[in-house]
């Protein structure tokens, strides 16, 4: 039987790798019986999901370079 | 029906695409020196191979695509520094404060109603970005990579000289502490 700790771990590495058959239903029976664990599991669903939107956020779609910046890079590419 | 090809017009890069590949940096490498230096050597690169520019994908596409591998690049050079790196002990204690010996959780935890309509406030990215911010670069760094560009596992344990277990268990710290800064921030202590 998984222990949360060992769910835990479990969960984040499903969101980088895919899971053997056998981890696959330990993980299903554990969450089945664990409220903890399965919150977690949502948490970090919602977590994967706000970071594939954060770069349409307004605030990091606002970010420019700085005039000086554009200069700077100008210059560098000029007489090329 | 006939296809105009756009000829490459680096003269113009700066205007056209600067500000997309500095947000495009900025957000990965987190430093603005770093990422303006990024741009640099990405448009230079450019028009040293723009003669190769096939002109199968966008202008800004193939810069891009250029740009990407300047910044795993970055990223090896950096972790080669030894300067990006903590002590990994620090993260094991952290673990071991969440769970009991048993590996029960040590804390409750909370329940996140309908979390989504958090994304409709500006707050809450404002929150968000900070608690990103607020990670070690060592967490931080792989972490962007894979969820931002779903960069591998492998890709990540060579671009930060490291083992494909030692990236999980980066990544698995950075989504617990993202996890307790936002419990804590955002939705209400557990």
């Amino acid at each position: 039987m998984l222990s949360c700790k060992q769910t835990a771990e479990l969960l984040s590495e499903s969101c980088d790798r895919r899971l053997s058959a056998r981890e696959r239903m330990r993980l299903r029976m554990h969450l089945f019986a664990c409220r903890r664990c399965s919150r977690y599991a949502a948490q970090l669903r919602f977590i994967q999901l706000a970071c594939s939107k954060v770069e349409k956020q307004s605030a990091v779609a606002a970010i420019k370079l700085t005039e000086t910046a554009r200069e700077r890079l100008r210059r560098a590419l000029e007489g090329l | 029906m006939g296809i105009r090809l756009v000829k490459p017009d680096p003269a113009n890069w700066v205007d056209t695409h600067g500000d997309v590949l500095f947000r495009y940096a900025v957000v990965r490498v987190k430093d603005s020196a770093a990422a303006e230096d990024l741009v640099q050597e990405t448009l230079l690169a450019g028009i040293g191979s723009v003669q190769a520019f096939e002109q199968t994908s966008s202008e800004r596409t193939w810069l891009l695509g250029i740009l990407r591998h300047k910044i795993m690049d970055h990223f090896r050079t950096v972790t080669r520094d030894r300067r990006l790196w903590v002590d990994r002990s620090v993260f094991e204690e952290e673990t071991a404060a969440e769970f009991d010996s048993q590996g029960h959780w040590s804390a409750t935890i909370g329940s996140w109603q309908s979390p989504e309509r958090s994304f409709e406030d500006g707050e809450f990215w404002d929150i968000f970005a900070d608690c990103v911010g607020q990670l070690p670069e060592a967490l931080r760094a792989p972490f962007a990579l894979r969820e931002l560009d779903g960069v591998d596992t492998e890709e990540l344990a060579v671009a930060f000289g490291t083992t494909r277990n030692n990236i999980w268990v980066m990544l698995s710290r950075a989504r617990q502490r993202l996890r307790h800064c936002l419990q804590a921030r955002w939705f209400g202590e557990e």
